[in-house]
Parts: C-alpha cells; structure tokens; sequence
C-alpha cells in the first residue's frame, strides 16, 4: 500500500483533501414590513449576537487599524463595518471565532458562517451541526432584544422561492496542478466535474417547491439551486451562476507572494454548487464523495464521464423527482443521474481498495460504504427509507404527509410555507429537527462531537492555532487577519501618540499549525508575545510587509525580557536569535509612528 | 442551550442504517411513526397566513 502520508504526499501533487465551507443563511424579519424586504436587518441583528471577536479583514491588504473599531449600523444605511475601511456589502463585519476558529460576517444581507477548516467528512458534519447551535443562539439572542410584533427568521437553505438564491458553499484543498488541469488544461476533467457535480443532486439536493428563475414549472424538484445555474464555468458567484467555479483563491499565501497563486503549491477549489443540507447523512455525503472524486481527479484517475450538456442535464434531473430522467452523455449513451453515481462509484471503489485515499481522505471506505447504500435505495426509489438520510427525500415525504391531510396542491401556499419551515434554524418550528428529536434521522457524529465543535476547533488544521492565537489575544490585539494569517499588534510605550508594534502569524500551510504541532508552545506560553516568539512569528508593518529596515541583532517581543526570550527559544528548539525580529526598525518608526485613533 | 440540552435527551435513537434490504419495510413504517413527530411542527406552521409569511420571506439575491 502506498505511503500518502501528508510528507509523502506533497511529492506526488497529492494533498489530503482538507475542506471549509461558508454558508449562507436566509434571514428576514416576520411582522417588520419593508419594501426592501427585511434581510438587511435580520442579518445584521443575528451579526450582533453571534460571539467572536471582530477584526477587519479585506482581501486586498487594506488595513485600517484596530480591531476593536466594529460598530453596527442602523441596518439602512449602508453603514462602514470598521472605521475607515471600504464598505464591501459581500464582506461586512467579519468576525472569528476563538471557540473553533470558524469565523461570521454579513455577505449581500445574509449572515455567512464559515466553518473551520477540517480533514475528514465526519468532521464536518460535526462542525456544520455546531455552527448552527452557535447561529441559533444568536437568533435567540436576537429575538430576545427585538420589539415586540416582530420575530428574526433564520433558514438553512437557498432560495426564497421568489427568484432570489443564496450559497452553501465548500472548498477543497487541491494541488495547483490539479486545478491547472482542471481549467486549463484537460478540460475533459472539468466536463467530469460537471457530471458528478449535476448528478450528485439525488444524494444532495434539499428539495424545493416549485421552480424559479424562469424555469419551467415544477411540482416538487431536487435541489434548491439547479434552476440558478446558467453556465458551465466562471469565476462569478451572484449572476449567471457556474456549475464548476473557477475561482482561484488558495487562501494559502496572500495576493503578492505569487500572483494570485500560492508559492506552496496549494490551491482551492470553491464549490458553490451544493444545497445547503440538514441531514448528517447527505452532508457527510456531499464533502466525503467530493473529497474522494477531487483526489482521483488529482491523481489523474477520471472516469470518462461526461455529459453531453450538463446544464440541461442538471435541470432535468432536478425536475424528475422519479429519478428516471436520463441524459445523454458525450458518447450518446443516456444515464439517469443515479447511473452517473454508480459509475464514479465504482471507480472510487477502486481507487480506495488500491490504497490511493489513504491519507488524503479519512474514513474513505465507510463513505464508499454509505455511499453504496443510498445508492441502493435511490435505485429502488424509496423514498421513506431515503426521508432518514436524504433531504429532499425527508422533505417529500413531510410534504406529502401535509398534503394529503389537507388536500393541498403543490401550488398552495401551505406547501411553500412548510418547504421554507424546514430549513428554520430554530429548533421550535423548524421541520427537520422535529423529525431529528422524533427519530427519523440517521445520524453519523455524536451528539458528543457536535458539541465539542461548538467549544473547540479542530485538532489537525490551522484552525487550531488560530482559536487558541484568539483566545490568548482578546480582540484589541488583533489587527488585521484572513484564514492564512493574523496580524497583531501591541502599543508601544512612551508614546505621544497611541502607536504600534506588529507582528504577523503566517499560516499559509493549512496543514500545519496542528495540535501536534503547536499544542506544546501554546502550553508553554504564558501569554500572547511569549506564543509568537515560539511559533516564530514575524514583524511586519501595519500592512503586513516586512520592516524596510533590517533589525540587528536579537529582538524581543514586548513584554518578554532577553532572558525570557533565550529560555523560550531554547525550550522550543529555535536558534536564540534566529529570525525572530519581533522589535525595532520598522518603516513606520523612522516615519514617526503612525497614527490610529 | 438549557433547553436545547433538554431537547437533545428526550430524542428517540434513530432507525438502523441498514439499507442493502432486508429490513426495509421495517425501517419504512418505523420512519413513517417517526415523521409523525413533525405533525406538531407543521401545524404551528400552518395556523398562520402562510401567503403573508411567503411575501415576508424575501431574500436579496446572494452567493
């Protein structure tokens, strides 16, 4: 069997298949009329509420001082988020959180959580159920500060059923040459891509009432998102949506250490085709089969299957319910989408026996496992006993169950009303939990596990590193920071003017930064600067460029002595003097200092 | 988070994962009781003007 481990790994291009996810949140207020509609207000109440510490984060380097600058707005405004920075209505009022490292923010008036990154697909389930308790909490928080007649609505889902969509989105770590490949090279691996993206929908589609966008009318479809898709690839998000997004952020080094690209050979593949799902056995479903499908698509072990028109493919599958829509592939052969399942399935069967998942995606052959069963059943089309492991199959047979009590046709508005109720985040009216608490779900974490993420990040990504940097920091000492880095600063004495010293975390290597790795600094440290100088941060200016002026010789960080600084470094196997340059000559204090108020 | 513990002991363990066929209709008729316990759920949903709730729930159009 062959090595994969992480080491080994990087060698052949391979990387296990790590995976984050940032979700969207329908949010709106019930009994608060606005004929701008009340997503504004909604998002921005649950904002407030949720925990974490706020810090300004922009894509482009931008800094604009302290953290601890966050101010709400009245919700009309167009409010900045932070003092100073350029209001980006896709990003506003990002804050992270020291409980898991995942982090909140406001995109388009819908809160987004983004979960931490983690390894293995159980983890994610994990991760996605606590960030919905941590979420549910805010709404609660919410509506408790809320005026009486009014009630802050939070959904797991897509669409509003009235033309507006909104993402579930999951990213993968993949090789740079495997996403060179897949959209600039072998174009036939995105056409494969685009075929288990579009088929998936039997194991991931959420299920929804009607169609939209135009669309041709529907009873009851698969996904929330397929009639939202208009073209095969693009790098757009919010129009003219791309089955396969080609947009090229590793989050893994930032813009200017490698146009766009990481130096690391890392990339990251942004799916943003997938429902946003509630059953743990479809979200297990949706990262574990992706992670196994993008590591045979790293290792050049891509199946031939490639749909004739994936876009008019993924309609129809998503339209049929019955599931015997077939559609015609490159070779004029016509699948249903289950076939199109079954023979990536059997080849990731393959490819897991031969060893080649070891290492990049944990728990590979209980998801080739579960994967077959769900498969079995859609074939059989059984819907009741797909309604434990399946959303849209839970969703229609609760549907059902509605509408034949009531004698409801699929166009009420009854029906509507409950498609949206399911998704409700609040455990006291959403429909998926009462079925969760009755019974009716197959679950594949603990309870156990959920909770744990809602306390602690994962042991065996960077998110780790960066709930415990936050936890030892509080929010005033942390400056700027994105997924790959945290920028802290710390006042300098003496000074006529508040100024800063500042001091970068690089963690381009999603990787590393592990438990393993850092657990032991971090107990060791007694504080924030102590933490810095073990895990070798670097000084920076308030830009996070390098100081313009070399330091010489040994630098401390504020608030450790030369001797504290010595022991530290000896204690953590670093030279004494190393590259630690943690004071001194930066570009800003030749200028004077800079000011921040 | 009280309540949501509360909540969390009184759940029901969840039908066996069994699915290659031998106790599927077993696992049918168990999940139809269990889907039962979303009755209460859906009639507090529908006990209101659903048309008022749907034009309520406009989104602006996201990622």
């Amino acid at each position: 069997m062959e090595d994969r481990t992480p080491e080994n790994t990087m060698d052949t291009g391979a990387l296990p298949k790590l995976c984050g996810a940032d979700v969207e949140l329908g949010n709106f207020i019930l009994g608060v009329q606005h004929g701008q509609g009340t997503g504004r207000l909604a998002s921005r109440a649950l904002l407030r509420h949720m925990p974490g510490a706020a810090v300004e984060v922009d894509s482009w380097g931008g800094s604009s001082g302290g953290a601890n600058w966050w101010f709400l707005d009245d919700g009309w405004g167009g409010g900045r988020g932070y003092g100073g920075a350029t209001y980006n209505p896709q990003d506003w009022g990002r804050r992270y959180l020291p409980a898991n490292g995942g982090c909140a923010y406001i995109d388009l008036d819908h809160l987004e959580l983004c979960l931490p990154e983690v390894l293995s697909a159980y983890d994610h389930v994990a991760a996605w159920q606590a960030m919905l308790i941590i979420a549910r909490g805010a709404l609660e928080r919410a509506n408790a500060a809320l005026a009486d007649g009014g009630r802050v609505m939070a959904f797991a889902n897509n669409s509003d059923g009235l033309g507006n969509s909104y993402g579930g989105h999951v990213n993968f770590l993949v090789s740079r040459r495997c996403f060179d490949n897949i959209f600039h090279r072998k174009l036939h691996y995105l056409l494969f891509l685009a075929s288990y993206l579009t088929s998936s929908i039997v194991l991931t589609g959420a299920g929804k009432v009607g169609s939209e966008n135009g669309r041709p009318e529907v009873g009851f479809q698969l996904s929330q998102r397929a009639d939202f898709y208009e073209t095969l690839t693009g790098i757009q998000t919010t129009y003219n949506r791309p089955i396969v997004n080609s947009r090229d952020e590793s989050l893994c080094g930032r813009p200017g250490q490698g146009p766009a690209r990481a130096a690391n050979g890392m990339a990251r593949l942004h799916v943003i085709f997938f429902d946003t799902t509630l059953c743990q056995v479809a979200s297990l479903l949706k990262v574990g089969v992706t992670q196994l499908v993008l590591a045979m698509v790293e290792q050049d072990r891509v199946p031939g299957l490639m749909l004739e028109d994936p876009l008019r493919a993924l309609l129809e599958w998503s339209h049929d319910p019955s599931l015997r829509a077939k559609a015609r592939l490159v070779g004029g052969e016509a699948y249903t989408a289950v076939d199109v399942q079954q023979a990536i399935l059997e080849a990731a069967a393959r490819f897991v026996e031969e060893g080649r998942a070891d290492g990049l995606v944990p728990r590979a052959g209980e998801i080739v496992a579960c994967w077959a069963e769900t498969l079995e059943l859609l074939r059989r089309l059984d819907v009741e006993a797909l309604a434990s492991r399946l959303d849209w199959a839970l969703k229609l047979c609760i549907l059902r169950r509605a509408a034949a009590g009531r004698g409801l046709a699929w166009d009420a508005p009854a029906l509507k009303h409950l498609d949206l109720m399911y998704s409700s985040i609040d455990p006291a009216d959403g429909l998926y939990w009462a079925c969760e608490r009755g019974g009716a779900v197959r679950r594949v974490v603990s309870g156990g596990s959920v909770e744990r993420f809602v306390h602690e990040p994962p042991d065996d990504t960077r998110a780790y590193l960066r709930a415990h940097l936050l936890r030892l920091a509080g929010q005033d000492a942390v400056s700027h920071m994105d997924w790959d880095h945290i920028r802290f600063r710390f006042p300098k004495d003496g000074r006529k003017w508040p100024t800063y010293r500042y001091v970068e975390m690089g963690m381009e290597e999603p990787l590393a930064w592990t438990r393993a790795r850092c657990g032991e600094s971090l107990e060791r440290a007694g504080s924030l600067p102590e933490a810095l100088t073990l895990l070798g941060a670097q000084e920076t200016d308030s830009w996070g460029h390098p100081p313009k002026t070399a330091p010489v010789g040994p630098r401390l960080l504020p608030g450790v002595t030369a001797q504290g600084q010595e022991g530290l470094c000896r204690g953590a196997g670093l030279p004494e003097a190393g590259n630690i340059t943690l004071e001194g000559s930066s570009w800003e204090d030749q200028q004077g200092g800079t000011y921040h108020a | 988070m009280r309540e949501r513990e509360r909540r969390h002991n009184e759940e029901r363990p969840a039908p066996p994962a069994t699915a290659g066929g031998g106790n599927l209709d077993g696992l049918r008729a168990a999940g139809n009781d269990f889907l039962a316990a979303g009755d209460d759920a859906i009639n507090r949903a529908l006990s209101g003007d659903s048309e008022r709730f749907l034009a309520a729930s406009r989104q602006e159009g996201g990622e």
